[in-house]
């Protein structure tokens, strides 16, 4: 290797680092660690994760159990409902008046007015066909309606209107 | 007792019943060779200890989205670097705070390591190799201690073969320099 070349090139004392080297290559129980580390170090660092679990949780409710943590969270929890519950009921009201208002403006619909006129002039004809004036009898006048040919005919002469075509069927 | 393979392993971890055993077996058959990395890049056996225990957390929290499209050593491996290099970070940042660099707090490890039997060219030589820059030291104990052919640390580090060998080449290098200027 040329770091052993290198090294065992340089100087007397560094002769023996290719070996030192080597050494510590070979044997790394030079970087001793203390008895039965290997054996231990498994259920130790499951201990560790157990640990860290449980202290979370504990920590969790430690937090949980303090008026000054839980007492903000309680009213923003409030006030999320309020927001949730009172303000969409706003908005239906709001709905609402938006349909009436939408009702009131399909009047000035050019389509939806006519309808609406016919059917009142329909209503109109049907209370005037209906009322007590218009089916009674002809109005009579007394002594005018039993007229004769001769009268009729003076008086369309009277006028000076052509009587000839008029009485011919006659 | 038998002797899983790592996709046997995963298999059994997927298992509820079997979680805790399958990651016993899992933690026994790759404890050492992490832990010597790890204790090769943080020097102290104690750092060494909780850094390697966040290795098999992260390996306990995640092993269930695991993608067996790679090995399973590949990936513990991963993990063992990244979580070395964010204990060497973590200590650079504490390092500064007391005034002292990260290397000179490191060779002051290495002088005080009570669980180093090596002879003082050992402690020398160690003293080098933390010396070198964290990526170069990466890819060195890789490639010297752990064997590791360079396709395998290409996809460990996502580094190419290339830069790689070069980094190889350089830490090398550094290490012959320093040795020889002692």
């Amino acid at each position: 290797m040329k770091l052993k070349e290198g090294i065992s090139n340089s100087s007397e004392i560094s002769d023996k680092l290719p070996q030192a080297l080597e050494d510590l290559k070979q044997n790394p129980c030079r970087l001793q660690v203390p008895e039965g580390y290997f054996d231990t170090l498994s259920p130790r660092i499951v201990d560790k994760l157990a640990k860290s679990d449980s202290s979370f949780r504990h920590s969790l409710g430690m937090v949980i159990r303090k008026p000054s943590v839980w007492s903000p969270v309680l009213a923003t929890v409030l006030l999320a409902l309020t927001f949730i519950f009172i303000i969409p009921r706003k908005t239906s009201t709001v709905a609402s008046g938006y349909d009436t208002l939408t009702e009131l403006n399909n009047g000035f619909d050019a389509s939806f007015a006519e309808e609406v006129m016919l059917a009142e002039s329909n209503t109109l004809e049907s209370e005037i066909e209906n009322s007590p004036a218009f089916t009674s009898n002809p109005v009579q006048f007394a002594g005018v309606n039993h007229l004769t040919d001769d009268e009729i005919a003076s008086y369309l002469k009277d006028q000076e209107i052509e009587t000839e075509l008029l009485l011919t069927d006659n | 007792m038998q002797e899983y393979t790592d996709n046997e392993l995963i298999e059994l971890f997927s298992n509820a019943d079997k979680k805790h055993y399958a990651f016993n077996l899992l933690v026994r058959k790759h404890q050492e060779k992490i832990y010597y990395f790890v204790r090769r890049m943080v020097v102290d056996h104690n750092d060494a200890d909780d850094v390697v225990q966040n290795v098999f957390i992260k390996v306990w929290n995640n092993l269930d989205s695991f993608r067996a499209d790679s090995k399973l050593f590949t990936w513990l491996y991963r993990i063992a670097v990244n979580e070395s290099l964010s204990f060497l970070k973590s200590r650079q940042l504490r390092s500064y705070l007391s005034l002292s660099s990260p290397e000179a707090i490191l060779v002051k490890s290495i002088h005080n390591d009570t669980h180093f039997d090596g002879n003082e060219i050992q402690r020398r030589l160690r003293e080098a190799i933390i010396r070198l820059p964290k990526k170069q030291q990466v890819v060195f104990n890789m490639r010297y201690y752990d064997d590791l052919s360079y396709s395998e640390m290409s996809e460990i580090l996502g580094t190419s073969i290339g830069a790689l060998k070069a980094s190889y080449h350089i830490a090398v290098k550094k290490i012959e320099d320093f040795v020889t200027s002692y």
